[in-house]
């Protein structure tokens, strides 16, 4: 005859029948620790198109023409720049210097005027075989 | 009255031996020409025998092209030793030549006419279209130093003339140094060292072109040893630019002096 099952029997079996679920140990649960770079991806990504944008802007400023900027045409004044004077010397009064800066001009003038290719003197370009067939 | 009439006379013989002189060059150009005219009208005549004896093949074309021939050939030698003339009054005429280089180039001028003139000789005697070209073989293988000879020639004649500017200007530039020999003292030491300084200026200048012309005349014998007429163009070429560049320090130069005479003139 079997025995009748008590309290203590009746939970052992119980207990026997239901396995207990495990319940993980807290120290071995995986932290995972995320790199620096992910954890501001968000302020990278800004940062980059900030400087991308600048740096885009300087070095297409350098390369683009610059704006010509022209200076204004000066308009005579009623009161002109007075010419300076100037006192002439006690050499600039002797024949002699006159004589000389005369010869000077005239020689300037003629060097000015004076060409020295010579069209009339052009060698004469002939064709010189006869192109007789034999 | 008789001293009157005397000197009148040297004044008139004087200005007629001058007009000569200046004259003959312009001559020897209308001959010149004249002569180009007459073997372009040759030349033609020349083309046109020529071509119909190589049409037709007859006796009578033949004949006509053999005399066509024989005065175009003629005919050519004429106006070469017309250049060569008024090559040689030209040189006659340059005044800054010294006299050994005017006796080369006139040297290099008799030779070809002396050559010319053989092969003129030589034209007088063809018998027949084969005699006729080589009579003109004869001429295209010496045509190589006629053309070198007168293009050595040209660049002398300008560097004549060069030369005659820069004596001019050495006269200038040394009544000016006189001038401011003779006055040191009136200018302050400031304004002396200025004057000074344009000085040392245009004899730098001085030196430029002399190391310029040195080096055109030095030059222009490659022309002799050129062996196509293309490459004695481009040489030609180089030379007149050299030319150019030697006028250039020139008138630097005499700038310089210009600016000298503008210290002189005033005080300040």
């Amino acid at each position: 005859m079997d025995p009748i099952p008590t309290q203590s029997t009746v939970q052992d079996q119980s207990t026997a029948q239901i396995p207990t679920p495990e319940v993980p140990s807290t120290t071995s649960i995986p932290v995972v620790v995320l790199p620096w770079y992910e954890k501001y991806k968000s302020l990278l990504i800004i940062a980059g198109v900030i400087i991308t944008i600048v740096i885009g802007t300087f070095v297409f400023g350098s390369t683009s023409p610059k704006k010509i900027t022209v200076a204004p045409t000066p308009t005579p004044t009623s009161y002109p720049t007075p010419t300076p004077n100037r006192t002439l010397s006690p050499l600039s009064g002797l024949q002699e210097f006159r004589n000389l800066d005369a010869e000077v001009s005239s020689f300037s003038a003629r060097l000015d005027s004076i060409s020295l290719d010579d069209p009339s003197l052009v060698p004469p370009v002939l064709t010189l075989p006869l192109g007789f067939q034999n | 009255m008789s001293k009157i009439v005397t000197v009148l006379l040297i004044a008139l013989f004087l200005h007629s031996s001058a007009t000569s002189v200046i004259a003959s060059s312009d001559q020897a150009y209308k001959d010149y020409i004249f002569q180009f005219d007459t073997y372009r009208t040759k030349n033609a005549e020349f083309l046109v025998a020529k071509n119909e004896y190589e049409k037709f093949k007859s006796l009578a074309s033949e004949t006509s092209a053999l005399d066509k021939t024989k005065l175009m050939l003629a005919q050519r030698d004429q106006l070469l030793r017309a250049y060569l003339l008024l090559l040689s009054e030209r040189l006659n005429e340059t005044k800054g030549m010294n006299a050994t280089d005017r006796n080369l180039y006139q040297t290099l001028i008799t030779n070809e006419v002396t050559f010319l003139q053989k092969h003129a000789t030589l034209v007088t005697s063809i018998g027949s279209l084969r005699d006729a070209s080589n009579v003109s073989t004869e001429l295209e293988s010496h045509y190589n130093v006629l053309q070198g000879s007168m293009r050595q020639t040209i660049i002398g004649i300008s560097v004549g003339v060069l030369l005659e500017l820069k004596s001019q200007f050495d006269s200038t530039l040394g009544n000016t140094r006189t001038l401011i020999n003779n006055n040191r003292g009136i200018f302050l030491p400031q304004k002396q060292a200025t004057i000074d300084r344009w000085l040392l200026q245009i004899d730098n200048k001085n030196t430029l072109f002399q190391q310029k012309i040195d080096a055109i005349l030095g030059a222009s014998a490659k022309f002799r040893s050129t062996s196509s007429i293309s490459d004695m163009d481009r040489t030609f070429q180089e030379q007149k630019i050299q030319i150019l560049e030697a006028k250039q320090y020139l008138v630097e130069a005499q700038s310089y002096v210009k600016e000298v005479m503008t210290t002189l003139k005033y005080q300040n």
